[in-house]
């Protein structure tokens, strides 16, 4: 075979190829159009009912019964705008949302789904699993915490979260790191799956905090900075000064602000040593602030004037944040002009506009 | 005199026919390659879009809060709709930094009228050094909406953006272009690889589409649609092709080496460790990116840089001849600047598939494909001219070469109305067919010769001077045209540089 045959043979076969990609593309087109049309057709009927059962106007359970007896084509075609409803209502709307899904054993299917093959239906069950708050998949879920896929592991985590269940508190906390290979639950998924399961998790945070992975101490550290457990306050200001990782002291810091009170001034004022790592330091000045005892104006008075100048606005701000005798120690320095005066008349005039806005 | 022409002419051609076709075979076989990858991560992306809980990401308090920079030069024609867009994106904790680059059009004025700025006496951190100076810091009066806008001598894109960096507050920072129009989820689009993998990801790239032909209201498309210009639709095609489903396709090789400067999202703590973009350098988003690959890996430190494929940036493309060859030639020089300063990578086993694979790809595939094309088009014409090439043959040569390249189009175009198919009328099908053939005729060869300009540009090191962008702003569906400007990007030799988009 001689060059040119092999070009034109080529050509042709670019040609044949050119030709079934404008087929395939046209379509695809053809069929998407199609479907969406018989789609619309089909549902447009249907929303009404929807947004009766959600709107909680449904007294007589008549739009509920009515969306339940849908025929499969038909609930096909209004099922994502069931589904999408079901995270946005809570109560008893939810409930007969619930009961519409399982009418079409949807419920079912999903359970069946996590224990399938394909991690994107194990996936899909255990989010459907947790937008209806199926209780009796709790175990599943858990299990379910160290699948192989990570998408099925963040939803399990997530529908724990949705479920509430206390129960399964230490597992989502443990699938935190992942293992080897493995990514773990992302730290905020897993601490926003805690926050929603109440104070019946204490025990478990207090574990988390004592937990050998730093990404699980972290995590137990974001969850208490935002449910204000006595016990677990008191397991922060015991870890802050041993645990090794600067990047958790620096949120166990931001947290004891939050939830602190006068006994953690002197504990913040030490990390505001120059000698300490500097996000300790703008952290301990910006929990201060958050603390707002005055016992901490000395010391931010004379942060202030120190060399890093975003730890010196921080100093400034967090003064605002104290007030009362704070502010004379703002305008004394604002008077004094320099950097030190800059630096206080900026917050100054931050807190002014904050005020005036009610902020 | 002739006959030594075409002898020397047939020699070469006896030698370098048969490389050429391969080099244009395998280059489009490459491209192949990497759109089979992006479309196997596309499926895969739409596949978890149900249980993706992105309305989760949007409500949590705990996700990572972002900042947007936003580097703003001479831009008074958008810079107000562009700022709204950007408060209005939907992220549950997202603060602006415009740093006005020392513009000398109203710019900083029409931010100080809508947004009822005043100054504070605040001193912006040096975390980054920056070189220019900072003529002041401005917030809205209310003391509620989370803008920032610096004001500085202007010392270019780059240095503003450090300064951006330098002011911000949150965790991420996201680089947007002042002309860059977003979608509303855009922000949790980039941000989600990170809430996802907080530990390994840090950066994130966000497809940018062209917008021409879009109807775009109050800084957002909100009809999607084909530009009228020849050379605009040529580059929506070019766009999907390189921008798309290559860099998608090199993510999902773990090989992405190039996040574009109009929408990239970067953990602040990284930027600041690396000292900020790089002053000096043309292409300074994919330096950028070069930087923080090397310094992980020196470091081993295990990390990963995503590219998010979902539609959610939008940027007008030149639609004249002279501002697409500036463009081109600025882009090509960035691009041998990058290579040529990261030589030291190439072929290190040190550096994993960056330096064993993507970088090789990007010298030989990139760098030199203009001049390769160019030198097979200038030695053919001769070789027609002098009478050693037989034109039937070398219409066949041309066909397929070219004749591959179109199927790659066409490839482009198939997995866009697979998956994403945004843009929704039937003419637009036809013009994006048309225009991935058209591309192959007269738009090639130019953008060969501007890419060949720019890097002889760049191997002579001349001082670097940059065009005029000339916008023709978007169809706005009725209102008042607030993105249309001309000038957006203006420099003159002497003049610090601007940034490109």
């Amino acid at each position: 075979m001689n060059a040119r045959v092999l070009l034109l043979l080529t050509l042709v076969a670019l040609s044949v190829g050119c030709g079934l990609l404008v087929v395939a593309t046209v379509t695809a087109k053809i069929r998407r159009s199609q479907r969406s049309r018989t789609l619309e057709r089909l549902a447009a009927p249907q929303r009404r009912l929807v947004l009766e059962v959600a709107s909680g106007e449904d007294d007589e359970d008549a739009a509920a019964n009515q969306l339940a007896a849908l025929p499969a084509k038909e609930w096909a075609s209004i099922r994502p705008a069931v589904i999408a409803m079901l995270s946005k209502v809570r109560g008893a709307p939810a409930a007969s949302l619930v009961r519409v899904i399982a009418a079409h054993g949807e419920v079912e299917a999903a359970r069946r789904a996590l224990l399938g093959r394909s991690s994107l239906r194990r996936a899909r069950g255990a989010h459907l699993l947790g937008l209806v708050r199926d209780e009796e998949s709790v175990p599943t879920f858990i299990s379910l915490l160290s699948d192989p896929a990570d998408d099925v592991r963040f939803v399990a985590a997530r529908s724990l979260g949705h479920i509430g269940d206390p129960s399964a508190a230490s597992a989502v906390l443990a699938s935190v790191p992942g293992d080897g290979s493995r990514v773990g639950v992302p730290a905020w998924v897993a601490a926003e799956a805690l926050l929603a399961m109440g104070p019946d998790i204490e025990s478990a945070l207090l574990a988390g905090l004592l937990y050998r992975d730093p990404r699980v101490r972290d995590v137990a550290v974001t969850v208490t900075a935002h449910s204000s457990l006595p016990s677990t306050v008191g397991m922060l200001r015991s870890r802050l000064t041993i645990e090794p990782e600067d990047d958790i002291r620096v949120a166990m810091i931001a947290a004891l602000g939050r939830l602190g009170d006068h006994e953690d001034v002197a504990r913040m004022v030490e990390f505001t040593d120059p000698g300490e790592a500097t996000a300790l330091r703008r952290a301990s000045v910006r929990a201060l602030g958050e603390l707002g005892d005055p016992a901490a104006i000395p010391t931010l008075r004379e942060l202030m004037s120190d060399d890093d100048r975003a730890l010196a606005a921080l100093a400034a701000t967090s003064l605002t944040q104290i007030g009362g005798p704070a502010f004379e120690v703002l305008h004394a320095a604002r008077a004094q002009g320099r950097e030190i005066g800059r630096i206080a008349s900026a917050a100054l005039h931050l807190a002014s506009l904050r005020e005036m806005a009610g902020v | 005199m002739r006959d030594v022409i075409a002898t020397a002419v047939g020699a070469i051609f006896e030698v370098i026919a048969v490389p050429v076709l391969v080099y244009f075979l395998v280059i489009n076989s490459s491209y192949l390659v990497l759109m089979a990858c992006a479309a196997a991560d596309f499926t895969r992306h739409l596949r978890r879009m149900e249980h993706s809980g992105r309305l989760d990401a949007v409500s949590s308090r705990l996700a990572p809060g972002v900042a947007l920079i936003v580097p703003a030069y001479n831009e008074e024609a958008g810079i107000v709709p562009a700022v709204q867009s950007m408060l209005s994106l939907r992220h549950p904790r997202h603060e602006i930094v415009v740093v006005d680059d020392g513009s000398t059009d109203q710019t900083f004025a029409r931010l100080v009228r809508a947004f009822d700025l005043v100054g504070i006496d605040r001193e912006v951190p040096q975390d980054i050094p920056v070189a220019a100076e900072i003529l002041g810091v401005y917030v809205p009066e209310d003391g509620r909406t989370r803008l920032t806008v610096v004001r500085k001598v202007n010392s270019g894109k780059t240095d503003a953006v450090n300064t951006g960096i330098n002011a911000a507050t949150e965790p991420l920072i996201a680089i947007v272009d002042a002309d860059s129009l977003l979608d509303p989820d855009a922000l949790v689009a980039v941000a989600a690889p990170f809430a996802e993998d907080p530990v390994h990801v840090i950066a994130t790239g966000g497809v940018v589409r062209a917008a021409n032909g879009c109807t775009v209201v109050d800084g957002r498309v909100v009809a999607i649609g084909m530009p009228k210009s020849g050379y605009a639709r040529i580059q929506v095609i070019e766009y999907l092709r390189a921008f798309l489903l290559g860099r998608s396709g090199w993510s999902r090789l773990r090989c992405l080496i190039l996040i574009s400067g109009a929408f990239g999202m970067f953990r602040r703590d990284i930027l600041v460790q690396i000292g900020g973009l790089d002053t000096g350098a043309i292409g300074e988003d994919f330096e950028l990116v070069m930087r923080i690959h090397r310094l992980m890996r020196d470091a081993d430190r295990p990390y990963r840089i995503e590219f998010v494929a979902e539609p959610i940036a939008w940027t007008e493309v030149p639609t004249s001849a002279k501002v697409l060859r500036s463009q081109r030639r600025r882009w090509h020089r960035g691009l041998w600047e990058v290579l040529w300063k990261y030589r030291t990578m190439l072929f290190r086993p040190r550096y994993g598939r960056i330096g064993m694979v993507v970088l090789p790809w990007f010298w030989v595939f990139e760098l030199l494909a203009p001049v390769i094309e160019l030198a097979g088009l200038i030695l053919l014409a001769v070789g027609l001219a002098v009478g050693v090439v037989d034109l039937g043959y070398a219409a066949l040569f041309m066909a397929v070469a070219y004749g591959y390249a179109l199927l790659v189009n066409l490839a482009s175009l198939t997995i866009e109305e697979l998956t994403f198919h945004k843009y929704p009328r039937w003419r637009d099908l036809g013009h994006a067919v048309v225009a991935s053939v058209a591309e192959n005729f007269g738009y090639r060869q130019l953008t060969a010769l501007w890419r060949t300009e720019g890097l002889w540009q760049g191997i002579r090191g001349g001082k670097h001077v940059w065009g005029t962008m000339t916008r023709s702003g978007f169809d706005t569906g009725g209102q008042a045209d607030s993105a249309s400007a001309s000038a957006r990007e203006v420099e003159s030799a002497g003049a610090p540089r601007r940034g490109a988009s």
